[in-house]
């Protein structure tokens, strides 16, 4: 199989992360549950992930990472925790549905508004990518959308249909400005492309474990800067304070409550140790992969890419079309005859594909990992020679 | 002498910071009615109780209690 399928989630894993799970698995006990060895081991883990993430992310207090079991879920707990009636929030036009459902059910049931900032960085025309004044646009068009009552900026740290990687650093120097929350969205970057949680001003820092860092599905996290008021999605058990009824407020516990998923943390923590070993090459590898694709796809007058032009400015992936064959049907060819797995559709993100007009449609998705290699990326460029230019 | 952290996390970096200094001591439960934290604490010789204040002031570890015990 060749997998390109990694922005949904990464595959191959290091060697070291299938070991941890299974030593996590035979060897721990349960994590904050009294001081048994088997517990302290389990509470070991977690303590030390959350100082590799914080060292990964530049926190300067590991203690406010609390572990979800996806980003999905951070961002449920981020938004839900600290919007309250009457608070709006401004976002890009490139949010994935595990922000904008949860926003509209906040529109709805709690009486909170939202403005999606209109970023045209695509041309109207052809919806090519247009990296004049990228930044300056992208400025612009969340200031204009600050009212009075904004309470938050909420942005993708890359789209996963685009690919674009929006200006985090700037737009955390514009929400400080307002004096606003600033929740990334970093799925689709984390442990890939540098992320310095300090310099980039970040309040809300929501992360998934089984994509760029590599861990096991079922993990993610949510960093909340310290002074942020945060409510908990759930309430229960922590391990501390048991004598009283009310939730705890100190950090993890007061937004952790129940059994973590111990085994795929500790396959994260062997993750995390991999990125940041290797998140220099991992980047450049990715660079090359995508230049090499691009150089292929661009010069095909039969299919439309969508997003950046340049490898340096996206993540890896690449959204295309193919004016010969349906994206479904592309992608359903690659699998059983070529052996070669994408994901086609609306990747849960029906804004930015509303951006480059391919509601109706979608598109195919290749995404490539560390492990991608560049025959993988000729086979792949071998097989669509054959069923569509 | 025994110390109290205010949660699992914190007592668990601070008995990461004392192994990483080599200085002697224990992770022990802690009942209750000592405590209402998380159930755990460290153990350490009273004599080096201002060693270990200096190492935690060092490393921003926050410690809720120093509590002496009969045997210090």
């Amino acid at each position: 199989m060749i997998y390109l399928d990694n922005a949904a989630t990464s595959w191959p894993k290091p060697e070291s992360v299938y070991q941890a799970v299974e030593q996590t698995i035979r060897n721990a006990g349960n994590a904050g549950r009294g001081a048994n060895t088997m517990s302290l081991a389990a509470s070991r883990i977690l303590v030390e992930t959350r100082m590799l993430l914080a060292e990964l992310f530049n926190i300067p207090n590991s203690e406010r990472i609390v572990f979800t079991q996806n980003v999905t879920e951070a961002l449920n707990l981020a938004l839900k925790g600290t919007l309250n009636a009457g608070d709006h929030v401004v976002i890009s036009p490139y949010e994935h549905n595990s922000v904008v459902r949860v926003l509209e059910y906040l529109r709805v049931e709690v009486g909170i508004t939202y403005t999606i900032a209109p970023c045209h960085v695509y041309d109207e025309e052809d919806a090519q990518f247009n990296s004049n004044n990228y930044t300056e646009s992208v400025l612009a068009a969340f200031e204009s959308s600050i009212k009075p009552n904004t309470k938050m900026l909420c942005v993708t740290h890359a789209s996963n249909v685009l690919g674009t990687i929006l200006p985090i650093h700037e737009l955390g120097r514009l929400a400080k400005s307002y004096n606003l929350l600033f929740l990334v969205d970093a799925a689709q970057t984390a442990g890939i492309i540098p992320i310095d949680a300090q310099a980039m001003e970040i309040d809300l820092l929501a992360f998934t474990g089984h994509k760029g860092l590599l861990g096991p599905q079922g993990t993610g996290g949510l960093y909340v800067k310290k002074d942020v008021l945060i409510k908990p999605l759930i309430h229960g058990g922590t391990g501390s304070r048991s004598a009283k009824l009310s939730q705890p407020d100190v950090f993890p516990d007061a937004l952790e409550s129940g059994t973590r998923n111990l085994a795929g943390i500790a396959g994260l923590a062997a993750g995390v140790r991999y990125c940041l070993e290797h998140i220099t090459e991992i980047r450049s590898h990715e660079i090359l992969l995508l230049d090499k694709l691009l150089a292929y796809l661009q010069q095909q007058p039969h299919i439309s890419i969508y997003g950046p032009t340049k490898a340096t400015e996206r993540v890896g992936l690449i959204a295309f079309n193919a004016s010969k064959m349906l994206a479904d049907e592309l992608g359903y060819v690659l699998e059983n005859q070529y052996n070669i797995a994408t994901r086609t559709g609306l990747h849960c993100s029906p804004l930015a594909h509303a951006s480059v007009s391919t509601i109706d449609q979608g598109a195919i998705r290749v995404s490539v990992g560390p492990f991608t290699t560049e025959s993988e990326i000729d086979q792949l460029i071998a097989a669509l020679g054959e069923i569509i230019c | 002498m025994l110390i109290i952290f205010k949660n699992v996390h914190e007592t668990l970096s601070a008995e990461k910071t004392l192994k990483e200094e080599n200085i002697v001591h224990q992770v022990v439960p802690v009942p209750p009615y000592v405590n209402e934290g998380c159930g755990l604490g460290i153990r350490i010789d009273a004599k080096i109780h201002e060693l270990v204040v200096s190492v935690f002031d060092q490393n921003k570890i926050a410690v809720e209690q120093w509590i002496e015990e009969q045997s210090d």
